[in-house]
């Protein structure tokens, strides 16, 4: 708002002998009158106490006037009244330290601060409306960090700066979000958490993410490592199987194709298999599903459910469970490494040839679902690429994803479908990372050796 | 306590052990210093965007690289020299025709977009490595010693910021302080026992063939690799605070062992003042380490079978400058240098101080559970593994 421009000019007289004087109830009316009425010249007249002054003008043969209140001028008066200055002194101050309005000069004198320009900076900065948007929502949120030390912008503005928040947009999120200080608050953002408090229960239950806390929240799932189970059978392509049928799916791909198991040592197997669900307190996590709660149980499930017949069949009469032949399973090759045919030996280039060899080999051997995996650029580095379409009229052969590598695609395929994979990687790393790769992967793996264009694997003797 | 690591990554290997050895500075000293093939990717992967940055430069980190690796650019050392050779003849061409401006500039341009294009292969080899991360603490916790190679035709080829990698290791000689504690990877273990170096405890051994005393693993902390700038300042907040006396004691520790010989009549010092001043404060740093949620946390959610163990090394100064010379840390120039500086013959027998963050693997098992051997031994084939019941 504009200051009030100058309307009168002053002039400080000693006495007034007047029969017509008129006075005003209050200043402002006087003011306004004077505005009304164009009044150019205002005395200044000391009263007969020789204290009080007033402000007077002649008007139509009579004088009118007023106290002061302490006002140097009617302009004063109309600038320190609208903008609602209580009284003169307070006025007066205020301009002394170059502030205009009543509210900002309030609000430094309780900050402690005298500078207008350094107000100015913490209003620029946006404290003043940070800091209301900030005591609305402690005041509404009573479960929320309160900072009781924090009661005016200046005082926001010491602590976001104390505290080393980037600044005050940053400060806002981080409280909103109940983040006492910016480098718990950034973490946590960073993580995916949305609040101090989810990431407080998150990493206490072992969630680095929180994308994984707020997932396993939906499931019911308490803790990480109960996520890492949880998700090692949920991600089975067995979806309509309850988590213990899975388990019994699980079971039966690792052991010995052919062989015939009785139904109570599979149910025994189940039982063992379950313990490393239990948790702490000795129950079974809400999330895992059961429908086995005896043999007899699981004799139904092995007679009906028609997904039990891709790993074999039930004899009810002889209560046991015929694992299908090896044979008869899915099996993938690893292609570089079976290119490379004897991994041992350095100077030992890639062929099609060891693939066709090794796709030969397993067809004579019976097997049907044959697919071989390579990466893209295993083909430059074959001379022989024109085996390949002898390869592919005997199985499937097929490139991995450019966008992970190979071991990597051909493990989570035989994670998630427990086929059988020719290799004789170690995968040594990948066994330090996954803790399913490291005791399972055993369980699916084929090793072999091709010398003399002749195929040599234990397992298919 | 201030830190120096001389990288020992190469172009072909992006720093991740380096990225996690400055991880481990970042956390327990006030300043970490790199210097090495490392920083000089960094600075690269840094100009990626610089518009301004001269065609000089952009020219010699192409030569270099050609020189090193013709496959990535696909064009040989010579072949590039001819194409410098061409671009400055036609630059110094004051009027140009416009057929030679259209070639000046055609060259110009392949020039920057191969200096580019490996800047870019830089940038995806330091994100990988973890390196990127590590940008947030450059010129304030990270600080960077910019080197180069003491070989002459670098000497006038480089900007005058760059220092010579045999003055960055001379300088704690040249000034009183600070002095560095050296930061290195898990090569520098591996280094000594492929030398044969002989070792002995630190705090015990007095032997007078030891050519270094060693506390093994003093310190285990998970996998740093995967800590984001964020975590790393909020763990060292944590651990800064509470380190202090460690950083005092280590910092005047190193001090006084710059100007000590390494040897036996020394050792009895020496390992008095390891139980002393520093062994209870390691000690109370691992309990800390142990304290903190974050490094818990990683501890619960990245390789279980990998830890990071950190162990204390005093050795004479030539054991340090052999075992970069035998990464390739330094080249034959800098060892030259160093043996021609006036004082070496007293400086090679002088002590120092190493910090060693080695990744360990923990389940050996994991790996000797294959068929696949190394180099040309006899595969031993093995049936699948089955379960019975």
């Amino acid at each position: 708002m504009k200051p009030i421009p100058k309307l009168h000019e002053y002039y400080r007289i000693k006495m007034v002998q007047s029969e017509f004087i008129i006075e005003f109830e209050t200043l402002k009316e006087m003011a306004r009158y004077a505005e009304k009425n164009s009044i150019k010249s205002v005395f200044i007249l000391t009263e007969e106490d020789g204290k009080t002054e007033s402000f007077a003008f002649s008007n139509k043969g009579g004088l009118l006037k007023h106290t002061t209140n302490g006002y140097q001028t009617l302009e004063d008066f109309r600038n320190a009244d609208l903008n609602c200055f209580p009284d003169a002194t307070v006025y007066y101050a205020a301009m002394q330290l170059g502030f205009n309005k009543y509210d900002e000069y309030k609000m430094s004198s309780e900050t402690g601060i005298t500078d207008a320009k350094e107000y100015e900076e913490i209003k620029k900065a946006g404290y003043i409306q940070a800091y209301s948007q900030f005591d609305e929502f402690r005041k509404s949120n009573a479960e929320s960090l309160q900072f009781a030390e924090i009661k005016n912008p200046y005082d926001l503005k010491e602590w976001v700066g104390k505290k080393k928040f980037q600044n005050i947009a940053e400060f806002m999120q981080a409280f909103q979000g109940g983040f006492a200080d910016p480098l718990n608050y950034r973490a946590a953002i960073e993580k995916g958490y949305k609040t101090a408090a989810d990431s407080q229960k998150g990493t206490a239950k072992g969630f680095l993410m929180g994308e994984n806390y707020y997932y396993a929240q939906q499931r019911g799932i308490e803790t990480f490592e109960e996520m890492v189970l949880y998700n090692d059978l949920q991600q089975l392509p067995l979806p309509d199987l309850t988590f213990d049928q899975r388990i019994i799916c699980v079971l039966l791909s690792k052991a010995t194709d052919g062989k015939k198991t009785s139904v109570n040592k599979l149910y025994e197997g189940l039982e063992e298999t379950k313990k490393i669900y239990v948790k702490k307190d000795g129950t079974i996590p809400q999330w895992f599903t059961m429908a086995i709660q005896s043999v007899k149980d699981l004799v139904a499930f092995l007679l009906q459910n028609e997904l039990i017949k891709h790993y074999g069949h039930y004899d009810a009469d002889g209560e046991f469970f015929q694992k299908k032949k090896m044979q008869e399973r899915t099996v993938i090759l690893d292609g570089s490494n079976v290119a490379y045919g004897v991994t041992g030996d350095k100077n030992r280039k890639p062929t099609m040839k060891n693939i066709l060899i090794m796709v030969q080999f397993l067809k004579e051997k019976g097997f049907l679902d044959i697919s071989v995996y390579t990466d893209a650029s295993l083909k430059h580095r074959m001379a022989d690429m024109s085996l390949l379409p002898e390869v592919e009229k005997l199985c499937k052969y097929r490139y991995t994803p450019a966008e992970k590598p190979a071991d990597l695609f051909l493990l989570s395929h035989v994670k998630q479908n427990h086929c059988l994979l020719v290799s004789n990687d170690m995968f040594r790393d990948w066994k330090l990372a996954d803790p399913w790769i490291a005791v399972n992967i055993d369980y699916y793996l084929l090793k072999f050796m091709i010398e003399d264009d002749k195929v040599n694997m234990p397992d298919l003797v | 306590m201030n830190l120096m690591n001389i990288s020992v990554s190469t172009s072909n290997v992006f720093g991740a052990f380096d990225g996690t050895a400055i991880r481990l500075g970042l956390l327990i000293s006030d300043v970490t210093f790199t210097a090495g093939d490392l920083h000089n990717m960094i600075r690269a992967a840094g100009r990626m965007t610089d518009e301004k940055e001269s065609m000089k430069m952009k020219m010699a980190v192409i030569a270099a690289h050609a020189e090193s690796k013709p496959e990535d650019l696909g064009i040989t050392a010579q072949d590039f020299e001819h194409i410098r050779l061409n671009y400055t003849f036609l630059k110094n061409i004051k009027y140009k025709t416009s057929e030679q401006l259209r070639h000046y500039k055609t060259i110009e341009k392949m020039i920057s977009d191969a200096y580019n294009s490996l800047n870019q292969a830089y940038s995806a080899g330091l994100d990988t490595s973890g390196m990127t991360q590590l940008g947030k603490f450059a010129h304030k916790e990270l600080e960077f010693n910019a080197v180069h190679t003491d070989r002459p035709e670098f000497r006038n080829e480089i900007d005058d910021g760059y220092l010579r990698m045999s003055e960055v290791l001379l300088d704690r000689y040249d000034k009183a302080t600070p002095n560095d504690i050296y930061l290195v990877t898990g090569h520098f273990g591996e280094y000594l026992k492929l030398a044969q170096v002989e070792m002995g405890e630190l705090g015990n051994s007095t032997d007078k063939h030891l050519k270094v005393l060693c506390a093994k693993d003093v310190l285990t902390l998970p996998n740093l690799i995967q800590l984001t700038a964020n975590e790393i300042e909020l763990v060292r907040e944590h651990l800064m605070s509470t380190n202090q006396t460690f950083r005092t004691n280590i910092t005047n520790w190193n001090n006084d062992l710059i100007t000590t010989e390494f040897a036996r009549d020394n050792f009895k010092m020496i390992n008095k003042r390891y139980i002393s001043d520093i062994e209870p404060y390691v000690k109370m740093l691992q309990t800390e380490i142990n304290k903190n949620e974050r490094l818990k946390l990683l501890y619960a959610n990245t390789h279980k079978n990998h830890v990071f163990e950190v162990s204390l090394y005093v050795t004479s100064i030539d054991v340090y400058w052999s075992y970069l010379f035998y990464n390739n840390s330094i080249g034959e120039e800098t060892m030259d240098a160093l043996k021609n500086y006036p004082n070496y013959e007293k400086l090679k027998n002088y002590s120092c101080l190493i910090i060693e963050g080695a990744l360990i693997t923990l389940n050996q098992d994991l790996l000797e559970d294959t068929a696949q051997k190394k180099n040309n031994e006899p595969i031993v084939l093995t049936k699948r593994k089955t379960l019975d019941f």
